[in-house]
């Protein structure tokens, strides 16, 4: 009896609907009629200043972004930035976070102080690393005077060479403490048994890890590739307060293409040809990634 | 015997070894903080010559032209609103939508959740042009209250994901001893269903509204009069008004820094399980 009445709200739908209106009313106007509309205006030449008008060029922009140097240019920064954050990131976020998920006395400080830079507002974070990296008085070059490699001396944002490296350094450090939460909880997932009937079976450090540890963490070695990718792919915030994109491009991401076509050349039909793609880039990115690292477990 | 206290000793010594390590590895996240908070109290001069060492005096003059001069209060006054009032505004509307969706039996109810987590994927950058397009056409920009119902759709996602999973941790026989009394579904949400999903709401709340708080692009976007402005952008301007002078700069980095290290400390566990739970799913 009683169990027919709870259902009963279910057989309500209207009471259901009206719960769930607001946000599926804000979520569809704000986050998915732009995704169409962003796909629309793909398709037009259009400034997007008042009363200027739409003129449709069809597939025209797609093919303007594919010829475009400084697209290419964005990409392969993009690209950049993902191969640094595998190489940077991944041993940090998995040391990070076989150390937290021992649980040992003190691992707790350790998460939280591991975690601060992550809580951060980026402008704050940003700003404090521009400074770090002066030539002249940051800590970076005087610690690199220091220890004596005078020839690492550099202006690391300013040189083209190393203004990527040294972006890419302060988004690792920003999100260490995330990355440290998400392997700490795919290990702690593991069955201590595991371990230790493989200490029986003498198994040591470097083993147990090749062997239970990296295989058994699958699945979050798979979220983590999706959240690089797609994160490098998304990256804006930092790298716009560091560095505008700069020196002469060598940060520059597609999103900073999108927002300096958008909102300083006027050009929203390429902004958001631009946009678009990376939209769909991004979904089609996951999607493989998942596709890939399911089918090798089964 | 000996052996065995030998053992022993080298134990110890590998523990001590072990947490000097840590100490160390400590350094990095903590480090550029501390390099900040020594430099917010020096002269221009004294940073250029000795940036390293401890300040000549602890003088809070710089701290007084980031709060007199500046006006920092109202930056840091201006960000807690938008992020309390898009936390709000977000915690209705999704406490709402997770109640539906974790305990209403509608036959959509999958769909529509893996709608909004889907969402979670969405580069809010791709759609930066339409929707300051859709604010500039209706009016709405430099106004707080549609940034508010911007924050609580860009964040729902999340929140939904956090609360929803709590909700449907809730056992049935609490709603059900409700309905006999003749509750109806609006006084089991209201007074049941919420009080009792509270650890996944102060979760979500918590980590949007850091999130909201530390945001910069839909402030750079929605909001222009300088009365209006985050502490992100009020950062941003500073820098570019004082560049010559680097003190204030570094005070103006920790007070804007300071809500958050206060927020995180106290919520530790909300916010560490919310950006969990949302990475986990992006």
């Amino acid at each position: 009896m009683t169990k027919l009445m709870t259902k009963g709200f279910g057989k309500k739908p209207l009471v259901t609907i009206l719960f769930l209106f607001p946000a599926v009313f804000l979520y569809l106007i704000i986050l998915i009629w732009p995704i169409f509309q962003s796909a629309g205006y793909s398709l037009f030449e259009y400034s997007g200043i008042m009363n200027d008008t739409k003129k449709f060029i069809g597939l025209d922009n797609y093919i303007k972004m594919f010829t475009d140097p400084y697209f290419k240019r964005d990409m392969l920064n993009v690209l950049k930035l993902t191969a640094i954050s595998f190489i940077v990131h991944i041993p940090l976020a998995f040391g990070l976070g076989l150390i937290v998920s021992r649980g040992k006395r003190g691992s707790n400080l350790f998460k939280t102080i591991f975690f601060i830079p992550t809580i951060l507002p980026t402008a704050a974070v940003s700003l404090m690393w521009k400074f770090l990296y002066n030539p002249n008085w940051g800590a970076i070059n005087s610690i690199v005077r220091a220890l004596g490699f005078t020839s690492f001396n550099l202006d690391w944002l300013g040189n083209r060479m190393s203004a990527m490296y040294a972006v890419s350094l302060v988004n690792a450090w920003v999100s260490s403490g995330e990355s440290m939460i998400i392997f700490a909880a795919g290990m702690t997932g593991i069955p201590s048994e595991l371990y230790e009937a493989a200490s029986i079976d003498g198994a040591t450090g470097l083993k147990r890890l090749t062997h239970i540890t990296i295989p058994l963490l699958r699945e979050t070695f798979r979220t983590y590739f999706i959240l690089l990718i797609t994160g490098a792919l998304k990256s804006f915030n930092l790298i716009f307060v560091m560095t505008q994109g700069g020196p002469n491009g060598a940060t520059e991401v597609p999103t900073m293409m999108v927002y300096f076509n958008g909102f300083r050349y006027y050009n929203y039909g390429y902004a958001s040809a631009v946009a678009f793609f990376i939209l769909i880039l991004g979904f089609l990115i996951s999607y493989i990634v998942n596709k890939l690292i399911k089918t090798e477990s089964m | 015997m000996t052996k065995n206290r030998k053992k022993i000793s080298v134990r110890k010594a590998k523990k001590v070894l072990g947490g000097v390590g840590l100490a160390l590895l400590c350094l990095i996240p903590l480090y550029p903080l501390f390099f900040t908070f020594l430099c917010s109290f020096k002269g221009t001069f004294e940073i250029y010559s000795s940036s390293f060492a401890l300040p000549e005096s602890w003088a809070l003059i710089n701290y007084e032209t980031v709060i007199f001069q500046a006006r920092f209060f109202k930056y840091v006054g201006n960000s807690l609103v938008i992020a309390g009032g898009s936390t709000l505004v977000l915690m209705i509307v999704t406490c709402m939508a997770s109640y539906a969706l974790a305990r209403l039996g509608f036959k959509l109810n999958p769909w529509i959740y893996m709608f909004f987590i889907t969402g979670v994927t969405i580069p809010v950058h791709s759609i930066i042009i339409p929707l300051y397009k859709m604010f500039a056409d209706l009016n709405l920009l430099d106004k707080y209250i549609p940034l508010f119902f911007l924050y609580a759709a860009a964040h729902s996602a999340r929140s939904i994901l956090i609360i929803t999973g709590n909700m449907r941790g809730i056992s049935r026989e609490i709603e059900e001893s409700a309905i006999i009394d003749g509750c109806n579904a609006f006084q089991i949400f209201s007074r049941i269903i919420v009080p009792l999903a509270k650890p996944g709401v102060a979760t979500a709340a918590t980590i949007s509204f850091l999130y909201i708080y530390n945001d910069l692009l839909f402030p750079i976007l929605f909001l222009t009069s300088r009365s209006k402005q985050t502490i992100s952008q009020g950062l941003m301007s500073f820098e570019g008004e004082f560049s010559m002078e680097l003190g204030p700069i570094f005070a103006a980095i920790i007070v804007c820094v300071i809500p958050m290290m206060l927020l995180f400390f106290i919520f530790q566990k909300q916010v560490i399980n919310g950006i969990a739970a949302g990475s986990v799913k992006g």
